[in-house]
């Protein structure tokens, strides 16, 4: 592991954090608008 | 023994020689497990190419058989000019080696225990899939619609038809039973697959054995549920991906990795499913993006992903041209199919509670651990991720914006399904993580119970699915008579009426081997003959009717309408009498009524 491959693994599992969090986000505002069908 | 099941034999052979050398070949440096299932991989490609060759080119059994055999013989002198290479494991029958033998004959089992009480698979998909290899062998050549059942031009890809096709045609086995075997076979096949994967991926045992076993006996979604649907183009294209995922790993590790295996396993899949394929081409893509970013020898390897790609889109293209119109066309594709509403919230519940906070916990042990082998985990789930948000809620959005509808064309569901494989690893390096920390707890009591719970809790999914499924079937042994009757006794030139409601009214025309009325998803028709505006155009215009879709209980406007149509008999199948005293009893079982309208003396 290089200082490189531990800021790419840092990137990758900060942006599936945020994938999550905008998905949950998504989710609710659909579900909220009813849109989820 | 007959002459033909001779050559059966010898085929079979060359399609296991030629899979399995060709899978060894892949990979200068294998060990036992992964080899076994990138043989099975290997193999549903080499009958994929069979199915391909014969169908498409028309080739005869002889002439593959020559193929197979020339390509066996060039695969016996690479592989013995290099077999020193093999990898030794530390798997053998020891406590991990029996594990992932249990795990493996208990994901089949259940499988197999789902499926006990039907003659025909279960799903949506599955008459579909099974309707649609029957025309072609029935052809003996490719087909562009499902005539005669269904005169609309299909989208969907020949690959998987061809293959079962070809599979039931060489064995004898009808095609839904290799349907079924397949399903199940190679739902096991992707157990081992998520085991050799994750074993690389977090360089342990028994994170390993736990993703397997999760995946194999918890997951529902994308896992077990492929039983449900039938989706066993997406099984196949998923088992390729893992596949791919172990050599992008053993590649980064310095091992020297052929580059024709996997542009002919990603041919199959482009074959197979072209839109599966498009997450196949671009989870791959998310490797080499990681690679470049890595720069030095990942500059190199990410080409060599990126290259692997475009050469398979490029063979793929030339081998099957109309597949790829559909692949570069991928809205007018799926435009026909609308599916429920999942939303990320809904994770935990499709894929099961249980592995979906167990990966939640996973992803942040991972995260916390970084290392080098991480990369196909975290970029495979970021990229489904990526697709899920975009066609769900982007293209939802847009689509609300443009029709005043939030639905997405592309099935972005499907990225939910393809998840399940990455899920399982992260839950498995989770329940890796607890167990090794229950394993230090002093209280031998408290240990055993917690331990006890846990499982507990993850085995009830296997039996609440039995429970679900057992006994469910789309035709039972009353159907099937019925149908069987129809198949002896309807003139060729005929047309049946299947009541959308009668069981087993969706597997009449594979089974009779006559036009129905209800063919087969995704083009289904509605017509409604109690508001029969429409239904009388389509009649003046001279239509055939075979894919309309009957909903009407007035039968006697209906079989005014229907003795325009250019059949010289037209039969009813029915749950029940259709109370027309013109109408004749032709057949009866104790669930089915079959009525003659047309036709017969």
């Amino acid at each position: 592991m290089t200082e490189m491959d531990n800021k790419i693994h840092a990137l990758l599992a900060f942006l599936c954090a945020a994938g999550i969090i905008l998905g949950i986000a998504g989710d609710a505002i659909f579900k909220l608008l009813g849109w989820a069908q | 023994m007959q002459f033909a099941a001779v050559n059966k034999l010898i085929f079979f052979i060359l399609a296991v020689l030629s899979g399995g050398l060709s899978a060894r070949l892949a990979c200068r440096r294998l060990n036992f497990t992964e080899w076994i299932y990138l043989w099975a991989v290997s193999f549903a490609a080499t009958m994929t190419a069979a199915g391909a060759l014969a169908f498409k080119y028309g080739l005869s059994t002889y002439e593959i058989m020559l193929v197979f055999g020339f390509l066996s013989i060039v695969l016996l002198y690479l592989y013995f000019n290099n077999r020193k290479n093999f990898e030794r494991e530390p798997l053998a029958l020891n406590p991990a080696g029996l594990l992932l033998l249990l795990i493996l004959a208990g994901s089949a089992v259940l499988r197999i225990l789902l499926m006990w009480n039907t003659e025909f698979p279960l799903g949506d998909d599955s008459y579909f899939h099974c309707l649609y290899a029957r025309s072609i062998q029935q052809a003996g050549r490719l087909i562009y619609s499902m005539a005669p059942y269904n005169p609309l031009p299909l989208k969907y890809p020949w690959g998987l038809h061809v293959m079962l096709a070809w599979a039931s045609g060489m064995t004898g086995i009808p095609i839904h039973s290799v349907f079924k075997g397949a399903l199940i076979a190679y739902s096991v096949v992707s157990v081992l697959g998520v085991f050799v994967a994750a074993r690389r991926i977090t360089g342990s045992y028994s994170a390993a054995l736990w993703s397997a076993f999760l995946y194999g006996l918890v997951v529902n979604f994308g896992s077990i549920d492929y039983i449900r649907w039938g989706g066993l183009s997406n099984v196949f294209s998923m088992a390729a991906l893992l596949a791919l995922a172990l050599l992008a790993l053993k590649k980064d590790e310095g091992v020297r990795t052929g580059w024709m295996w996997p542009v002919f396993v990603l041919i199959t899949a482009f074959l197979v499913h072209g839109s599966a394929a498009a997450v196949l081409y671009a989870v791959l893509a998310s490797f080499a993006v990681v690679l470049f970013l890595r720069g030095g020898k990942g500059i190199s390897d990410g080409l060599f992903h990126l290259v692997t790609i475009a050469v398979s889109i490029g063979a793929g293209a030339i081998v099957a041209p109309d597949i790829f119109s559909h692949l570069v066309n991928l809205g007018g594709v799926a435009g026909v199919f609308e599916e429920k509403y999942v939303g990320v919230m809904d994770f935990p519940l499709i894929f099961s509670i249980i592995p979906a906070a167990a990966a939640a916990a996973g992803f942040v042990i991972l995260s916390r651990r970084p290392r080098q082998a991480h990369f196909p985990l975290f970029a495979w789930t970021l990229t489904l991720l990526a697709g899920f948000i975009a066609s769900r809620y982007g293209a939802g959005l847009v689509n609300y914006i443009r029709s005043g509808s939030a639905i997405c064309a592309f099935v972005p569901s499907r990225f939910v399904t393809d998840m399940a494989y990455p899920i399982s690893i992260f839950a498995g390096a989770a329940f890796a993580w607890g167990f090794g920390k229950l394993g230090a707890v002093e209280n031998r009591l408290l240990r055993w119970a917690v331990a006890a719970a846990v499982l507990a809790l993850c085995l009830h999914i296997p039996f609440q699915h039995l429970h679900d499924k057992w006994g469910q079937t789309y035709a039972g042994p009353e159907e099937i008579r019925a149908m069987d009757w129809l198949a002896a006794n309807a003139p060729q030139d005929s047309l049946i009426v299947n009541k959308t409601d009668a069981p087993g009214s969706y597997w009449v025309a594979y089974r009779s081997g006559r036009p129905t009325t209800i063919t087969s998803f995704p083009q289904l028709f509605h017509l409604d003959f109690t508001n029969a505006e429409r239904e009388r155009n389509f009649v003046q215009a001279g239509m055939k009717l075979n894919h309309l879709v009957f909903q009407s209980r007035d039968w006697n406007l209906l079989g005014a309408a229907l003795w325009y149509f250019p059949y010289s008999s037209i039969y009813v199948y029915s749950n029940g009498p259709i109370g027309v005293p013109w109408a004749k009893l032709a057949f009866r079982t104790k669930t089915i009524y079959i009525y003659q309208i047309k036709g017969g003396q």
